[in-house]
């Protein structure tokens, strides 16, 4: 039986009764329905939605939480958690800031960043492969650790007086997009390709669908599972220069709710939390639907209160959709 | 197995060195902070004659992840080592929780005094109650509890920040001449100093029917990014606004960039923020930032610990049972004149 590595992967190893790639099953395509529905309706009844300026707004706004949420998507398919990357992402923006200034120069800021971003994935992995501390605490300490050297570093402010390079870098557009949205556009596809048409992908979703089986047939989990966190560590890294650039200062107090609104977007794009199921392209649609909801929302003027319901609501609904599959499963096998 | 081991022990020390590195950096930084204050504050040198006392203060902070909180934190570790007091500090992240726990945790230590920084007016009363009966004298600032709790403590040091909302609020219809569109940008739901800034700015916006408050929304956060991803949304539905209000100017500064990627000129929008950050404080001298208010709260450390010491040590009591702070306005036009001479420390 040949494996590829996709959401059928997953499938086989599970042997559950699943829809094969070729044809497109209910719970992938529904975010993209959803998200299609929710933009038309927004073109229809809001005058400012379907405009330039709103539509590159969007692309930048959701470029961050796109970044963090496309290398969490390897962690969660190996069936663990990284709740490090918000916090991991301001202490990168911080160290990118601080070196940026006090050497003067982007590049060693942007390497010293990229560095502390790699080195916390890797701490990652040694802390829940090595020391098989469940991905949830041992990520959750490394939440605590990346925020308090944050404070530490920054003494808790705002880092500013930044080389001016940052803001040319910042407002650098080719083909009237901004730089950051085609960097963007770029990880994503090399994460694709990563995903799936390497053994490397492959064998993600063979270690997240069942653990002792990819044990059995010789596949060195804790190697596959380490390089996943560290993937997550380039990520918070690759997010926290972007940060930095983009607002042209170092921010401890970023990403507070970042590594949640990651895992929604990963989870409600239609990955299974559990591991072993899913795909980098429907975290793409899951970050497209977080975005745009909050963007639509600020756009009708909706009131804060009420806003924060319809985005719990939404959340809700649309990572009810494995639900619905199972339950359309069912019935089509009674 | 031995290989793994050490990897292990490897992953620890990595890790273990990663958090000394910090706290070292904490360390230096405060440090470097503490004898120009001390220099800069009268109270304190008059109070530096006399560090014999053995007397313990137990000091908990709701967070420390605010300017204005860091701030009185190194005003309060300046004035503790001038008044020879020994001083445990709790921080509690935010969480009302965790910070009544503390507190809890504080009383069993039987300290003479405690100085509560506290989430808000009410949630830390049964705790602080705790802490009086215990025979332990109470002193809070930053944020006021509800008066009718007032009685229990020694004195309230800190600001009125409903009254800081009116202040940035009347300076915005003055600036418009009484007629125009306002968006307030407010960071935590729920928080006191943003809420009670939303009171205070509320109360003066409704009183003149020219002005016209189009938008009011929360970034839950005090992150310069999301301000400027809510200040884009809020730009591109009202294009026309003609001021901006920020609880903070953390989140002023992300509006400042939202206003220039919009391609606004400086005189075409006003922006204001709390904090007197540096970062806001350049802002404001380049116009990019119309004003400013500078809440001084390393000064309202120093006050608190010496409001607090001077009963602990002397038993003189404070005349008033609140101490209030004076904030100080800066705009672009006056900045240089205001900030002469005046340093973080002393405002």
């Amino acid at each position: 039986m040949k494996l590829r590595a996709n959401d059928t992967v997953a499938t086989q190893l599970e042997s559950s009764p699943r829809r094969t790639l070729g044809s497109i099953s209910f719970d992938q395509a529904f975010v993209p329905i959803v998200v299609i529905v929710m933009a038309l309706y927004l073109c229809i009844t809001n005058p400012f939605f379907f405009t330039v300026t709103n539509l590159t707004n969007l692309l930048l706004q959701g470029s961050i939480l796109a970044i963090v949420a496309f290398g969490i998507t390897f962690v969660i398919i190996s069936g663990e958690l990284d709740l490090s990357v918000g916090a991991g992402m301001a202490l990168v923006s911080v160290v990118v800031a601080l070196t940026a200034r006090h050497f003067e120069s982007i590049g060693i800021g942007i390497l010293l960043g990229l560095s502390i971003g790699l080195l916390i994935g890797l701490i990652n992995a040694l802390v829940v492969t090595l020391l098989e501390v469940p991905s949830f605490i041992g990520t959750l300490g490394m939440l605590v650790i990346a925020q308090g050297c944050a404070l530490a570093l920054s003494q808790g402010a705002v880092v500013s007086g930044l080389p001016e390079g940052f803001s040319s870098l910042s407002n650098t557009r080719i083909f009237g997009l901004h730089l950051i949205v085609w960097l963007v556009a770029l990880y994503f596809m090399v994460l694709l390709f990563i995903q799936k048409y390497t053994v490397f992908g492959l064998r993600v979703f063979a270690v997240g669908a069942n653990r002792r089986a990819s044990v059995v047939t010789g596949i060195s989990t804790r190697r596959i599972i380490s390089i996943c966190f560290v993937i997550s560590g380039f990520s918070m890294a690759f997010a926290g220069v972007a940060l930095t650039t983009r607002v042209e200062s170092g921010q401890p107090n970023a990403g507070s709710l970042l590594a949640l609104t990651a895992v929604a977007a990963v989870v409600v794009g239609g990955t299974s939390i559990l591991g072993g199921r899913g795909s980098i392209v429907r975290t793409l649609w899951g970050v497209l639907l977080i975005t745009i909801l909050e963007n639509g929302l600020d756009l009708e003027g909706i009131d804060p209160d009420v806003k924060r319901i319809v985005i719990g609501v939404v959340f809700i609904l649309a990572a009810s959709t494995d639900f619905a599959r199972r339950q359309f499963d069912r019935r089509k096998h009674k | 197995m031995k290989k793994n081991a050490f990897i292990s022990f490897a992953a620890i020390l990595a890790g273990t060195l990663t958090v000394a590195a910090c706290t070292t950096g904490s360390q230096t930084s405060s440090d470097s902070s503490g004898p120009e204050s001390a220099a800069s504050s009268p109270t304190s040198e008059s109070a530096a004659s006399s560090p014999t006392s053995e007397k313990t203060v137990a000091i908990s902070i709701y967070t420390r992840e605010i300017p204005y909180y860091i701030d009185m934190i190194a005003g309060m570790e300046s004035a503790i080592a001038d008044r020879g007091l020994d001083a445990t500090f709790s921080y509690a992240n935010g969480d009302p929780e965790r910070q009544f726990s503390d507190i809890e945790n504080a009383i069993t230590q039987a300290p003479d005094g405690m100085i509560v920084a506290p989430i808000d007016k009410s949630a830390l009363i049964p705790a602080m109650r705790k802490a009086v009966d215990a025979g332990i004298t109470l002193l809070t600032t930053g944020n006021a509890i509800e008066e009718a709790s007032q009685s229990i403590q020694l004195a309230f040091v800190g600001h009125d920040h409903v009254e800081t909302g009116r202040i940035k609020a009347q300076y915005i219809v003055d600036s418009l001449d009484g007629k125009g569109t306002v968006a307030m940008i407010h960071a935590i739901r729920g928080l006191d100093f943003s809420e009670s800034q939303a009171t205070g700015a509320r109360e003066v916006f409704d009183s003149y029917p020219g002005i016209t408050v189009v938008a009011e929304d929360y970034t839950n956060s005090f992150s310069s990014d999301d301000a400027l991803a809510l200040t884009q949304n809020i730009l591109t539905r009202f294009p026309k606004l003609d001021a901006l209000f920020y609880d903070n100017d953390d989140l002023a500064l992300g509006g400042v960039l939202a206003v220039k990627e919009r391609g606004l000129a400086p005189d075409e929008i006003l922006l204001i923020g709390t904090d007197g950050s540096p970062a806001a404080l350049e802002s404001v001298k380049a116009g990019d930032m119309d004003m400013t208010v500078l809440l001084c709260s390393y000064k309202e450390g120093v006050t608190a610990v010496n409001v607090l010491a001077d009963y602990l040590l002397k038993g003189i009591k404070p005349s008033l049972p609140v101490i209030r702070s004076t904030p100080i306005i800066v705009t672009t036009s006056d900045i240089e004149k205001i900030m002469a001479g005046l340093t973080r420390n002393d405002c």
